[in-house]
């Protein structure tokens, strides 16, 4: 059952009541508007002088029907009324109207007009649908957003800020941020970062205080939003901030908060914490996901320097070599074309492409002078060795070709498979050039290291034979300013421990 | 089956199209009231199972009606929830004055307030058709 119309004294500027005079105007009948004794003309005909005599009595009537005047030149009937308030129209004998003829053209009128309200009412009610449906589109593109941006963990100042970004738009806040507490004992991702959107009216550290401060007293990561109000915020003229803890088990790591939305109707609502409540849980699932990304990947790499450590001290000419062939092999993958993610993984590959060395006997490893055939044999081995260690690790899976292949020959005269040409992998092939740069470049148990022209020289000369030889004419032409410097690093700290 | 008749009390004519559309879907009977004075009109006239009203509405607040309508003897019993998106501002020891059984908040899921009604007026989902 629907409401009925809004009562509505018959304001003379409302659209139907401006339109219904018009058209009254148009079949020739005046409109007034009549309240407590006063008779308003609404169109052009009413404002005639003795009409509006003749009407003045009437304006005192509760209901005038059928009024005639006392003279008996105009007829008057009402075409509508709501409590005190009526629409007179009236007309003058003279033009030849009929009582009849007058009430049922005004009739037809008052229903127009009746029809003009019930539209300005649906229009009324759709615009209100309109900003409702609008809103809720605005939060739910946020949660969509906050959803997709959370499958990356390389990159959370960017989904935080996104994240903030987007509650300023969904809600209308001035501001908004997200804020890591710093606290010492924590490996958290982000920690003591403030990322704000909008135009906060205080700094970052202010930010941070107040959102320790608003969840002082809160029990966990798992309590609703929080709302409080800060004195230094009154300038701005909404004091109001909402806060909503993030964290995970019993632990709360930061907070996202809002504030400063200006406006119709700026205080918090529960359209505002259901929204930050939902959004920050978000947040603080993917902030956790970031934490352990990054201690897995320390992990790893500590893992990995673990290794290549363990060679080092087996072989101390080989300090520093894992590194330098990692550094070479991957500026040379993106000199010759390769993306940079790529070249993370050969440096991943060239800081474990000699760990078989673990299972050559150290007497051979550091031997001075000429290797025999089956001394030789068993370094040959070293590639294998080196795959068969790292082979059950999923996340090397792409860089143990790589370590398997690393002294394969262009001629095909390598080992240990004899691959030739561009069936060599090319983490392989790079890693080929790295390794026989840093070889010539480096004392050896055998021979001192050899001048740098010398060395580029060699490295011309077996493009196409040991090397292939793209890479080969590209590593001369790297700028080994860097390389240089991790070389003089090595010597001295050898010389030091030495 | 007698038909249950819900009173639905909201100055957002968006709110009551959505509510009101909700519950007639489930087979529930709705009237509905502007703000506060008009819902006062129409409970003491209809006398319906369950009221779902606003909070902050002009005339007269969703409260104060729910405490007017508790004094009554023949309004006092029905069951009120109040669905409103400034709840964390109602003092608890005034709903103790209403006969409000339940504060839901906005944005809300219209299934979840069909729910609730259809537990207070007895009825369950699955015995009541809902359109999909």
């Amino acid at each position: 059952m629907p409401v009925p119309p809004p009562m509505r004294a018959f304001d003379p500027t409302s659209h139907a009541t401006r339109a219904v005079a018009e058209r009254a105007a148009r079949a020739g009948i005046a409109l007034f508007s009549c309240d407590q004794g006063a008779a308003i003309p609404l169109n052009a005909l009413a404002a005639d002088a003795d009409m509006i005599a003749a009407v003045a009595p009437a304006a005192g009537l509760d209901h005038p029907d059928d009024w005639t005047d006392a003279s008996g030149t105009h007829l008057m009937t009402a075409l509508d009324a709501q409590g005190s308030a009526c629409l007179v129209a009236a007309v003058p004998v003279a033009d030849g109207w009929s009582p009849t003829a007058l009430r049922s053209a005004v009739g037809l009128l008052g229903e127009w007009r009746r029809d003009a309200v019930r539209l300005v009412d649906a229009e009324h009610t759709t615009e209100g649908f309109t900003d409702q449906l609008t809103d809720a589109f605005e939060s739910v593109h946020l949660m969509y957003a906050v959803g997709r941006a959370m499958g990356d963990p390389r990159d959370p100042e960017r989904v935080l800020s996104s994240g903030c970004r987007g509650l300023c738009d969904a809600r209308r806040f001035a501001w908004a941020a997200v804020c890591v507490f710093n606290r010492p004992d924590d490996d958290l991702a982000l920690r003591g970062r403030v990322v704000a959107s909008g135009e906060p009216p205080i700094d970052d550290l202010e930010i941070a205080l107040m959102a320790g401060e608003l969840l002082r007293g809160v029990g966990g990561p798992n309590a609703g939003p929080v709302v409080g109000r800060f004195s230094q915020l009154a300038a701005s003229g909404n004091d109001e901030v909402i806060a909503q803890p993030l964290g995970w088990d019993d632990r709360i790591v930061g907070a996202f908060l809002a504030g400063g939305r200006r406006g119709h109707d700026p205080a918090v609502s529960s359209y505002d914490t259901q929204l930050l409540e939902g959004v920050g849980r978000s947040l603080s699932a993917y902030l956790h996901a970031c934490t352990m990304y990054r201690a897995q990947e320390r992990m790893f790499l500590g893992t990995v320097r673990a290794l290549t450590a363990a060679i080092d001290a087996k072989d101390r000419y080989t300090r520093g070599h894992s590194d330098r062939v990692a550094y070479l092999a991957s500026r040379l993958a993106v000199a010759t074309g390769q993306s940079e993610r790529l070249a993370q993984r050969i440096h991943l590959a060239g800081l474990l492409h000699d760990v078989g060395k673990i299972g050559v006997p150290e007497a051979v490893l550091c031997k001075q002078g000429r290797l025999s055939d089956a001394e030789f044999e068993l370094i040959k081995q070293h590639p294998t060795i080196g795959h068969n260690i790292l082979k059950g690790i999923t996340a090397l899976e792409d860089v143990l070709p790589g370590i398997l292949h690393h002294h394969e020959r262009f001629d095909g005269r390598g080992y240990p498979d004899k691959l030739s040409g561009w069936g060599i992998p090319l983490c392989a092939r790079l890693l080929a050039v790295a390794d026989t740069f840093d070889a010539m470049s480096s004392n050896r148990s055998y021979r001192a290291a050899m001048p740098r022209q010398k060395v580029l020289d060699e490295i011309i000369r077996s493009a196409g034979s040991q090397l292939d030889p793209a890479l080969a004419h590209a590593m001369v032409k790297l700028d080994l300013t860097e390389y240089d410097r991790m070389v003089t690093h090595d010597r001295d700290s050898r010389a030091a421990a030495a | 089956m007698a038909t249950h008749t819900v009173l639905i009390c909201d100055d957002e004519a968006p709110i009551r199209r959505i509510v009101a559309a909700k519950l007639m879907s489930a087979g529930l009977a709705v009237i509905e009231a502007a703000d506060g004075r008009q819902g006062l009109a129409a409970a003491r006239q209809h006398k319906p199972s369950v009221i779902v009203s606003d909070y902050q509405m002009p005339e007269l607040d969703g409260l104060a009606m729910c405490k007017t309508l508790r004094a009554a003897a023949d309004t006092a019993q029905i069951p009120t929830i109040l669905l409103t998106a400034r709840g964390h501002m109602v003092p608890a020891s005034d709903l103790d004055q209403t006969s409000i059984v339940r504060l839901m908040a906005k944005p809300f899921s219209a299934r979840d307030l069909l729910n609730a009604v259809l537990e207070l007026t007895g009825g369950s989902n699955s015995a009541v058709r809902e359109a999909a």
